[in-house]
């Protein structure tokens, strides 16, 4: 009933994540498995392809939280990239997206932590 | 000529016979059992040494003729016992086998016996290699060559040469045939064992992690439960009703009721996450906004200090819990609600006058979020008629079959065609209507909703 899929991508040596589909209590704990095995990996900066999240419950929101402050705490960030209207919803309505750099699309993630490195 | 070829056939499947119930008997004895699961005693390896030794006196005495050349499966049982139970079964039962052949006499008997106990050697080295019984391919061939070594050094060892050469060019090819068969019987039974074991392995501890998420599910209600208040306060001029239905993995939900002097407090949250983390986030959380309680601080400030003592105490920056909370003040006497709303769904608010619908939006972030977070706080004056409605995601996420949310439109238009009704009443209403949408599909979060209806002012005031 409720799938999701993880399609692990490096593109300009970034690490992309594109997941697609539902991120709920269930499904959640294997985008945590993927999320800390590149935390593991010593990865500093992450980016989530969020075009085909249709959902995103707050079991999600907490594994983006979590490797959100993990990232943060050695100087590294979580860039989220093409959130949809629920899902953005649930960023604005908890205030979480305070804390994430989002961005309308994956290239201008990609952009910007080029700039950054430059 | 019939006759003799009836009674060699008759033997040599009284010979399969007495392999199959002797492989079915070992592999499934306790002693087997504990040699696989890597409990070796002194007590299961002498067991196994005397019946595999068993095995290879009856290979020595059965004596079979096929083909012309009288053959034996005397190395069978020590290979056997080798390749499944490691060296010391296997040189213990080829040792036995070895004495009886050497007892019986013969110009052969050294090299026979000293091939029986090197069978048992071999295929314990064989399982030490492997460390686990090989595949019922490799095991036939390995005996296969086995008996062709065994036939060489027959050749080489016993004397004269010539009598040794016509032994052994009858028997060649029916003992290697025989030990072969011998050995795919042994070696499938065993094999299924092993897999059937392995089997049930996995579904014992399949069954045992269903049984502890099933503890898991009964101790998370269990203190979901405890958190609720008991009942729900009386407060002079509202109409109060409040609820939550747990989902079957519970999610965290609660609401409260913390009387203050001439104030009722009311609060409603959703925990992120499922099960017990949930659960006790939801009792810490409750604990702390309680304990953030002091007559002055009427919204802003109680957020502001609950936020700071969750995020300093439960470790919920590395974890990434945190509570959405709506917290209102509601004051008896001048009928004034105070309210923050971290991160909430936005509560609605039924107007009577107006008979229109507004929301109690987000004033600031998710409790447990980040620390120093402000909230701000709104303050309103409410009216006879009108109607808060406090609820959780369950509710506007819940699903009917294809797969559509319940969503706040269709919540609006229930609380709009209820607002006639007690407070208790609405909230049946909604229910139902929520009821009716989902239809049976299955609710996946915690649903709780707090209905707070203001009642008409009593006789010499308004009316």
């Amino acid at each position: 009933m409720s799938k999701m899929e993880i399609i692990h991508n490096l593109i300009e040596d970034i690490p992309v994540l594109f997941v697609s589909g539902k991120i709920d209590a269930v499904t959640s704990k294997d985008l945590e498995t993927a999320l800390i095995g590149l935390i593991d990996q010593n990865k500093k900066f992450l980016i989530i392809n969020m075009e085909k999240v249709e959902f995103l419950s707050s079991s999600g929101l907490r594994v983006l939280m979590a490797s959100l402050n993990k990232l943060k705490h050695r100087d590294g960030d979580l860039l989220l990239a093409a959130l949809q209207p629920f899902v953005k919803d649930v960023f604005f309505l908890t205030g979480a997206s305070r804390f994430f750099s989002i961005y309308p699309n994956q290239g201008e993630a990609i952009n910007s932590l080029q700039a950054q490195s430059r | 000529m019939l006759d003799s070829l009836i009674n060699d056939s008759m033997i040599l499947l009284q010979a399969v016979s007495v392999i199959v119930v002797a492989a079915l008997l070992i592999s499934r004895s306790r002693y087997f059992a504990e040699i696989m699961d890597e409990r070796a005693t002194w007590k299961n390896q002498l067991v196994l040494i005397l019946v595999f030794g068993i095995v290879s006196i009856y290979g020595s005495v059965i004596g079979i003729n096929v083909l012309g050349g009288i053959i034996n499966v005397r190395d069978l049982g020590p290979l056997v016992a080798g390749l499944s139970c490691g060296p010391v079964v296997g040189l213990g039962s080829g040792l036995i086998g070895a004495a009886f052949r050497f007892s019986q006499g013969g110009f052969t008997a050294p090299a026979c016996s000293f091939v029986v106990t090197l069978a048992g050697l071999l295929g314990g080295l064989v399982y030490l290699c492997k460390g686990r019984f090989p595949s019922v391919v490799f095991a036939t061939i390995f005996a296969v060559f086995f008996e062709l070594l065994h036939m060489m050094l027959t050749l080489v060892i016993s004397q004269p040469f010539d009598l040794a050469w016509s032994v052994v060019s009858q028997a060649l090819g029916p003992m290697v045939l025989a030990n072969g068969v011998g050995m795919l019987i042994f070696a499938s039974i065993i094999s299924n064992v092993i897999r059937e074991r392995e089997t049930k392995k996995e579904r014992d501890s399949y069954q045992l992690e269903l049984q502890k998420k099933q503890a898991e599910l009964v101790v998370a209600a269990d203190i979901q439960k405890s958190f609720l208040p008991g009942k729900i306060p009386d407060l002079d001029g509202f109409d109060i009703a409040a609820t939550t239905i747990p989902a079957k993995e519970v999610g965290g939900d609660f609401y409260d009721f913390i009387e203050q002097d001439d104030n009722l407090e009311c609060v409603i949250a959703d925990v992120s996450g499922k099960g017990v983390p949930a659960a006790l986030f939801m009792a810490l959380s409750r604990i702390i906004l309680r304990a953030c309680a002091a007559p002055q601080r009427r919204a802003s400030e109680r957020l502001r200090c609950a936020n700071k003592m969750i995020v300093d105490d439960s470790g919920s920056a590395t974890s990434g819990m945190f509570v959405t909370l709506f917290f209102a003040s509601l004051n008896r006497i001048d009928r004034s609600l105070v309210y923050a709303n971290a991160g909430h769904n936005p509560p609605l608010l039924f107007r009577a006058a107006s008979s229109s619908i507004e929301r109690m939006d987000v004033t600031g972030v998710a409790l447990g979020m980040m620390e120093d977070m402000e909230y701000e706080q709104r303050q309103l004056v409410l009216e006879s008629g009108d109607i808060l409605l406090l609820y959780t995601d369950g509710i506007v996420e819940a699903m009917n079959g294809k797969e559509e949310f319940f969503g706040e439109n269709r919540l609006r238009s229930s609380l709009a065609a209820a607002t006639e009704l007690s407070a208790q009443g609405i909230l049946d209403s909604i229910l139902r209507d929520l009821n009716r949408f989902s239809a049976g599909a299955e609710q996946s979060d915690d649903i709780t909703a707090m209905v707070i209806k203001v009642r008409g002012r009593s006789g010499s005031l308004n009316q």
